[in-house]
């Protein structure tokens, strides 16, 4: 696919017509500023136009602002598939389900937290499983595995380690239906059980942020989010599903590209290897998905209970000290939702790759005290680049209330690594007022800023295509690298 | 290094290229690409623990696929860290099967410096060829 086959529709979307590529059933649109849409790896329009050929897609195969290439799917990759008709696939998906973000507020300010960022850092990297082979906070018998995987953040807070709030402050409330450990294979259970409760590695982080001066654009809404105003101190927690989802994603990724033939299905990609959703083979892997998005939901419950511990025991001295779930969000799943299609609602199957689902205001499900602003959008950028809270518009519904998820990469880890050198970053970015601790400085160097988009250009492009609507900067202060 | 980096494939991922003389070759190095994608001082890895097995699969592109796997089930579910000892692979298109033995320990974090996590092997751009008389295997593993 060439990207010359690019049609610009208007200053922030451009569409690759249907009629580009064999097979293809709806049109590709990648929505991004013309410079974000140039600094695209090429593979980004094979393999968004690939996604326009699954079975049953309706509408169009979107790119966010910050996609870039993954496998299968685009990171950024969104369709909507018509579930009487169409499928489900696990590359569209990913390995990481339920990957995601949640936001904590609290009510510290940096004045409060500065002077005791190292101790705060140190701890969190002491407390926090983080790195290749790390064991979770809690390791589960078989029988609560299975009880977890069905109650995802409910299961957290019947076991002392949550509260109400937190249920409430969820995508799906932390527990989406339809997980069902039968489908669940031995191999995911012994993969996943002992890591319930740990960071991982690559991109996942433990960052702590503030809302500095200047970068609170919506003063209302933010406070409605927990931002209580300038200096606000913030925690965000960036992790999924753990060798759980992965073992999840490669069971059926065999077992779906081994029947191929019998579904009569030819797809350009093995990985987007498929099975009609209402097969027996599609419901199992939907069982097992949730069961996964639910581990991910219960992971990240389990860090926040952790941060929270921490934070009591360095800043507990402050009269009334709060710590809460902003919310929680999504970021590999395929969720069956009701979208408006030709004038009528419809469930579809909207898959999401490295994508934020973005619900408007007025939607039902959002938690109540955020309906009439719209559903808190997370934005996890680089390390050193800063994160962004957005709120979810009417004007997101030609991408299936969608938005985008992150910075995007703009250069491969090799290339990171080659360039940038992990001692010499912690350095500098302490120097910056960023203090950091890392399992890997490898990986450090691969997450540098510099291997990034330009997080402001991506947010400032998912606004202008009406994909979500700005709240707040935040800017990294700590950060725990997996 | 055994390997090499395909560059031109993915952003997000890692994409290796492995050649050998025979399959047993390519499934050797492609094992320890692996590792050394996770592991820095891969080479400091005592084969003191060792694990036996049997996998099959329809083609040696599935079979590798396979093969790729188990050492990551077992980096997850026992905190071990394997490469490959000795390798046979049997059968023809439909029926492959692979021997094998891995060796290796268990995670020290105070001795194994890590790089990043490869969370599973995908099969975007799976391909095992022979070019020359030479057997070539290419994946892509997710971080």
């Amino acid at each position: 696919m060439r990207s010359d086959l690019v049609k610009k529709i208007d200053d922030y979307t451009f569409e690759i017509p249907a009629g580009a590529k064999k097979g293809m059933n709806v049109p590709a649109r990648i929505y991004a500023s013309e410079s974000l849409l140039n600094d695209m790896d090429e593979a980004v329009f094979t393999q968004i136009t690939n996604v326009a050929t699954l079975p049953g897609i309706i509408g169009e195969a979107a790119c966010m602002p910050d996609g870039h290439s993954g496998y299968g799917f685009p990171i950024g990759g969104v369709a909507a598939i018509d579930p009487d008709v169409g499928v489900i696939s696990p590359g569209g998906i990913g390995f990481d389900i339920n990957c995601g973000v949640r936001l904590l507020s609290t009510n510290l300010t940096y004045d409060e937290v500065h002077p005791k960022m190292k101790e705060l850092v140190d701890a969190l990297f002491r407390g926090v499983p983080s790195g290749v082979g790390s064991h979770g906070i809690v390791s589960l018998s078989p029988g609560k595995f299975d009880e977890a995987m069905i109650g995802g953040v409910e299961w957290a807070i019947k076991n002392g380690y949550g509260e109400k709030s937190d249920f409430d402050c969820c995508e799906e409330n932390g527990k989406i239906s339809g997980a069902d450990p039968a489908s669940v294979s031995k191999k995911a259970r012994e993969r996943g059980a002992h890591q319930v409760g740990s960071l991982g590695s690559g991109n996942h982080y433990l960052e702590i942020q503030v809302a500095r001066k200047g970068n609170i654009y919506d003063r209302e809404t933010a406070a409605l989010f927990g931002i209580e105003g300038e200096n606000s101190i913030v925690i965000m927690i960036h992790t999924g599903s753990r060798g759980f989802g992965h073992q999840i994603a490669t069971d059926y990724l065999r077992s779906f590209s081994s029947l191929q033939n019998s579904f009569g299905y030819t797809l350009p990609d093995r990985e987007l290897a498929c099975a009609p959703f209402h097969s027996e083979e599609g419901q199992m892997y939907f069982s097992a998905m949730n069961c996964a998005i639910n581990i991910a939901f219960l992971n990240r419950q389990l860090i926040k209970h952790r941060v929270k511990e921490i934070l009591f025991d360095i800043f507990g001295s402050k009269k009334g000290l709060r710590v809460e779930t902003v919310y929680d969000v999504c970021h590999n799943t395929a969720k069956l939702e009701k979208h408006r299609i030709d004038g009528a609602m419809k469930e579809v199957l909207i898959h999401r790759k490295g994508a934020t689902r973005a619900f408007p205001p007025g939607s039902k499900d959002i938690p109540e005290k955020y309906r009439q602003a719209g559903q808190p959008v997370l934005i996890g950028g680089s390390m050193e680049s800063g994160s962004y809270i957005m709120c979810g518009t009417e004007s997101a519904e030609r991408t299936f209330f969608t938005t985008v998820h992150g910075s995007g990469r703009v250069m491969s880890r090799h290339q990171a690594k080659s360039r940038f050198n992990g001692r010499e970053l912690q350095r500098s970015m302490e120097s910056r007022g960023i203090y950091i601790r890392t399992a890997s400085y490898s990986g450090l160097a691969e997450e540098a800023g510099g291997a990034y988009k330009d997080v402001d250009e991506v947010v400032a492009s998912a606004e202008k295509s009406g994909l979500g609507r700005v709240v707040a900067k935040l800017t990294p202060l700590g950060n725990i690298k997996g | 290094m055994d390997y090499e980096l395909i560059e031109d494939i993915t952003f997000a991922d890692v994409a290796v290229r492995v050649k050998g003389d025979t399959p047993e070759e390519v499934f050797i190095k492609g094992g320890s690409a692996l590792l050394s994608e996770m592991v820095e001082n891969r080479g400091e890895i005592s084969p003191v623990v060792k694990k036996s097995g049997e996998i099959k699969g329809e083609s040696l592109e599935l079979l590798y696929f396979e093969f790729l796997n188990e050492i990551l089930f077992f980096k997850d579910a026992e905190g071990l860290l394997l490469l490959p000892e000795k390798i046979r692979v049997t059968g023809s298109p439909g029926d492959y099967r692979c021997l094998f033995t891995l060796a290796g320990e268990r995670i020290d974090m105070d001795r194994h410096r890590f790089r990043v996590d490869v969370k599973g092997v995908t099969m975007h751009g799976l391909k095992f060829y022979i070019e020359n008389e030479t057997y070539i295997a290419e994946s892509v593993f997710d971080v």
